[in-house]
C-alpha cells in the first residue's frame, strides 16, 4: 500500500506540471485597443494597437509610450484576426484589450454580429470599454494627439473620466449585451469625434441605438439630460443654463449647477387604449456658478429654481423627442411594460412603433440645497 | 456485514456530506438549463423541486426509523431476498456508473472550453479520479472533514452572486408565470438532476452517531441549504444577464464571474473554475463512496479499497467513451427518468412493502 501511494503521488506530480495549456507572455504581443470598421463592400477593417516593445533608455525618466497600429481586412472579425498572423512576427493576444472602438458605418450597420467572437472566446476581453467613433475607428487609433499616453490608455481614461464627471455612461463589452439583446431596452454608447484641423479627439455626447443599429445621436447637454432621465449617475451631472430672457446674454444671465441628489418616480399609466409614461424628478442641486449672486434671499432662490425647473423640462422634452425619433428606448420603458402591462405588450407586437408615439411626460422639482461658500 | 465503529460521523458531518453530494458539476450549467425550460419563473421551479425533496426526505425518515442499522443496499437484500435484491443493486449500480461517466465527461467539456483546451481528456479525468479514490481510501469522518473545509468554496459562490446583484433590474424576473405553470413543473423536473445526491442519506445513515429523528433533520437542513443556494445563484444569473443573453450562455455562472473585473485579479473566472473543481471532486467522492458500498454489498464483503479501484476504472472508461456536448446531452436525457425511479419511486415502494408486509428489522423474510 505504501508503495502504491508513493507511486501514485509521483504520478500526480507529473500531472500537475500541466504543460499543454501554457501561454508564455514572451511569445505574445498584447493588443490593447481594437477598432472595427466596415467598408462599402462589407469588408471588415480591423485596426489594432499594441505597445511598441523597445528597450527603454534607463537614463530617460519619462518613457514616451508609443503604440504600433496595424489594420487588416476580412469578411468576419476572426478572418481579419487571422490575417494579423500573416503580418506580425509573434502571436497576438487580445484578451487584455481595454478599448473597443466602432466606426460609424459599422454601428449603423448593426454591431452584434461583429461582437460574437469576443463573447465566444473564454479569454475574450469582456471588460474593454466600447465607444462609437464619428468617422472611422482606424483614424481614431492612428496619428492623433494622445498626451503621451498609450492610445488604449488615452481612450480608457477619457471615457472613464467623463463617466465620473457625469457626462456620459461608459459601457463595457459585457454590459452592453443584455441591453443589446433585450426587446424592451436599447443601448446608448459614448460617441467620439475626430477634430481634423487640430488632430484632436473629442468626446461628443452619446450615440443612440435601436436594436443593434445606431440610429441617432445626442449632443452634450442632451446626453447629460439622458443620464438624469435614466437616473443613472444622475448625481454627478453638472448643467449650465441661461436663466434670463436677456439678449445679448452675458455671463450674469447663466447659472451653473450640480445635481447632488436625484430621485425618479417612474409611472406607466393606462391611457385610453394606450399607455402613458410619467416621469417625476426630485432634484437637489448645488449652485456652482451664478455671477448675478445674492442667493441669501430665499425668495430669489425659489424663483431661480422655478426657472431651472422650466429649463430642465424643455431640455427633457427635447431629449425624449430625439430618443423617440431614433426609436431608442434607453429608459427601459419596454422592459417595464413587458413586466407590468403584459397584455398590452402581447397585443402590440411592434413595440418600437408604439414607443415612438408614446406620450412621455416629465416634471421636475428642484430645490437648491447649497450654493458654495458665498451667497 | 458490520460497519467499523470508527467510521461513525456526527449529524453536522452528514449535513456537510449531503450538501457536497448535491452540489457538483450541475451548478455551473443549471441556471441556463432551467431557464430554457421554465423561463423567468425558474426560481419557482427551484422552490418546487426543493419542497418535493423535503417531502421525500420525510418518507426516507420512515425507512430510517424502521431499519436504523441497515443501508439501502442491505434493506433491498432484506426485503427482496438475496437474488432479487442483488439484481436491484446491480441496476442501481449501473445507473450510478453511468451518472459518474456523464458527470466526468461534462466536467471535462466545461474545463476544456474554459480553462485547458489543449490538455488531453484522460489527464483531466485522472486528475480528479485519483483525488477521489484517495479520499475514499480514507474513512468517512476524514472525508467529512475535507468537505467541511470545502464549504468555503460554496460561500465564495454566494459572495459572487451577491456581488452580481448590484447592477441588475428586478423587471428581468417579471411578469410572473409568463410561460405557464406546466413549464414551471417541467423546470422543477429539470432541476432534480442538480439536486441528485440527497438520496445518499439512505446509504449513509447507518454511519451516523445519532437517532433517526436527528438524521432526518440534518438531511432536511442540507436540502434547505442547497435550495437556498441554488435560488440565490439562479436569481443572480437571471437578473444579471436578462432573458435573451442567458439563452446563449450554457455556463452562465462562469460567464458571470468572467464579466467581473477587479483591480487585482485579471480573470476571476479562472480562480472560480479552479475552486469549482473542489465541488466536482467532493461530488465524485460521494458518488464513488456509495458505489463502492454497493459493490461491497453485492459480494457481502466490506472491501472498500479494492472495490473503489474497480469503480473508478469503470467510470473512467465510461467517461472516455462519451464524446462531445451533444452526446452528453442525449445520454443525460436517457438517465433523467431513472432519477425519478431511484430517488422517488424506489423509496416509496420500500415504504409500501414495509407497510403491507409489516417487515421489521431482525425478522427474516
Amino acid at each position: 500500500m505504501k508503495h502504491f501511494l508513493r507511486i501514485g503521488s509521483l504520478l500526480v506530480l507529473f500531472i500537475l506540471s500541466s504543460c499543454w495549456d501554457q501561454r508564455l507572455l514572451k511569445e505574445h504581443s498584447l493588443i490593447l485597443a481594437v477598432g472595427y470598421d466596415v467598408d462599402d463592400e462589407q469588408m471588415i477593417h480591423k485596426t489594432v494597437a499594441f505597445p511598441q516593445e523597445e528597450p527603454v533608455d534607463p537614463n530617460q525618466s519619462t518613457t514616451d509610450s508609443e503604440s504600433e497600429v496595424i489594420t487588416t481586412t476580412g469578411r468576419t472579425i476572426q478572418e481579419a484576426d487571422q490575417k494579423l498572423e500573416h503580418v506580425l512576427p509573434f502571436k497576438f493576444d487580445r484578451s487584455k484589450a481595454r478599448v473597443l472602438l466602432l466606426g460609424k458605418d459599422l454601428a449603423s450597420h448593426g454591431i452584434y454580429s461583429f461582437l460574437d467572437s469576443l463573447y465566444r472566446d473564454p479569454r475574450g476581453p469582456l471588460d474593454a470599454i466600447v465607444a462609437v467613433v464619428d468617422g472611422e475607428a482606424r483614424d481614431a487609433l492612428f496619428g492623433r494627439k494622445y498626451y503621451s499616453l498609450e492610445v488604449s490608455e488615452f481612450y480608457y481614461h477619457l471615457l472613464k473620466n467623463t463617466e465620473e464627471t457625469g457626462i456620459i455612461i461608459s459601457e463595457d463589452i459585457q454590459s452592453i449585451v443584455p441591453t443589446l439583446l433585450s426587446e424592451g431596452e436599447d443601448l446608448v454608447l459614448p460617441r467620439i469625434r475626430l477634430l481634423d484641423e487640430e488632430k484632436m479627439i473629442k468626446l461628443e455626447g452619446i450615440a443612440l441605438f435601436s436594436g443593434d443599429q445606431m440610429t441617432g445621436k445626442l449632443l452634450d447637454r442632451e446626453a447629460m439630460m439622458l443620464l438624469i432621465l435614466m437616473n443613472e449617475k444622475a448625481n454627478r451631472v453638472e448643467l449650465n443654463m441661461k436663466v434670463t430672457d436677456d439678449s445679448p446674454a452675458d455671463p450674469e444671465d447663466y447659472v451653473h449647477f450640480a445635481i447632488r441628489v436625484a430621485k425618479r418616480k417612474f409611472k406607466i399609466l393606462p391611457e385610453n387604449n394606450s399607455l402613458g409614461v410619467k416621469l417625476d424628478f426630485d432634484l437637489r442641486i448645488e449652485i456652482l456658478e451664478f455671477p448675478a449672486d445674492h442667493l441669501g434671499d430665499e425668495e430669489r432662490v425659489i424663483a431661480l429654481s422655478k426657472v431651472i425647473e422650466k429649463k430642465l423640462q424643455d431640455l427633457a422634452q427635447e431629449t425624449i423627442r430625439k430618443l423617440q425619433e431614433a426609436r431608442n428606448d434607453s429608459l427601459g420603458i419596454g422592459r417595464r411594460v413587458h413586466a407590468f402591462h403584459h397584455s398590452f405588450w402581447d397585443e402590440n407586437n411592434d413595440w418600437k412603433e408604439e414607443y415612438a408615439n408614446l406620450p412621455i411626460d416629465t416634471s421636475f422639482t428642484v430645490e437648491v440645497v447649497r450654493h458654495g461658500i458665498i451667497n | 456485514m458490520k460497519m467499523k465503529s470508527k467510521q461513525k460521523i456526527t449529524t453536522f458531518q452528514l449535513f456537510v456530506l449531503l450538501i457536497h453530494a448535491q452540489i457538483g458539476v450541475g451548478i455551473i450549467t443549471m441556471p441556463h438549463d432551467l431557464f430554457m425550460v421554465a423561463g423567468k419563473d425558474s426560481w419557482m421551479s427551484i422552490l418546487i423541486a426543493g419542497f418535493t425533496i423535503q417531502v421525500m426526505i420525510f418518507i426516507y425518515g420512515y425507512i430510517i426509523r424502521k431499519y436504523p442499522t441497515l443501508n439501502l443496499y442491505e434493506i433491498l437484500k432484506r426485503l427482496f431476498g438475496q437474488i432479487l435484491g442483488k439484481i436491484l443493486i446491480i441496476i442501481y449500480l449501473l445507473y450510478g456508473f453511468s451518472l459518474g461517466g456523464v458527470f466526468l465527461a461534462k466536467f471535462v467539456i466545461i474545463l476544456k472550453s474554459w480553462m485547458m483546451p489543449m490538455t488531453p481528456k484522460s489527464i483531466l479525468i485522472l486528475m480528479v479520479i485519483i483525488l477521489a479514490v484517495y479520499a475514499v481510501w480514507q474513512d468517512l469522518p476524514m472525508i467529512a472533514n475535507f468537505f467541511t473545509l470545502g464549504m468555503v468554496v460554496i460561500f465564495v459562490y454566494i459572495g459572487f452572486s451577491f456581488y452580481a446583484f448590484q447592477d441588475t433590474h428586478i423587471t428581468n424576473l417579471l411578469p410572473l408565470g409568463e410561460k405557464g405553470f406546466t413549464s414551471v413543473f417541467l423546470g422543477a423536473r429539470e432541476t432534480l438532476s442538480a439536486y441528485y445526491g440527497f438520496e445518499y442519506i439512505l446509504l449513509l445513515f447507518p454511519f451516523v452517531k445519532a437517532d433517526p429523528k436527528k438524521i432526518t433533520r440534518a438531511a432536511f437542513y442540507s436540502n434547505l441549504f442547497v435550495t437556498v443556494f441554488y435560488l440565490i445563484l439562479t436569481v443572480a444569473v437571471m437578473l444579471f444577464f436578462g432573458s435573451n443573453q442567458i439563452q446563449l450562455i450554457p455556463e452562465p455562472v462562469l460567464y458571470l464571474v468572467k464579466s467581473f473585473s477587479f483591480r487585482m485579479i485579471e480573470r476571476p473566472d479562472l480562480i472560480f473554475t479552479s475552486i469549482w473543481i473542489v465541488l466536482v471532486v467532493t461530488t465524485l467522492i460521494m458518488l464513488f463512496y456509495t458505489l463502492t458500498l454497493g459493490v461491497s454489498s453485492l459480494f457481502n464483503r466490506f472491501f472498500m479499497k479494492r472495490a473503489i479501484v474497480f469503480v473508478a476504472g469503470l467510470c473512467f472508461i465510461l467517461a472516455m467513451s462519451i464524446h462531445g456536448e451533444y452526446q452528453i446531452r442525449s445520454f443525460s436525457e436517457y438517465l433523467r427518468p431513472f432519477i425519478l425511479i431511484f430517488s422517488f419511486g424506489l423509496p416509496v415502494f420500500i415504504v409500501l412493502i414495509i407497510k403491507v408486509f409489516h417487515k421489521k428489522e431482525g425478522t427474516n423474510h
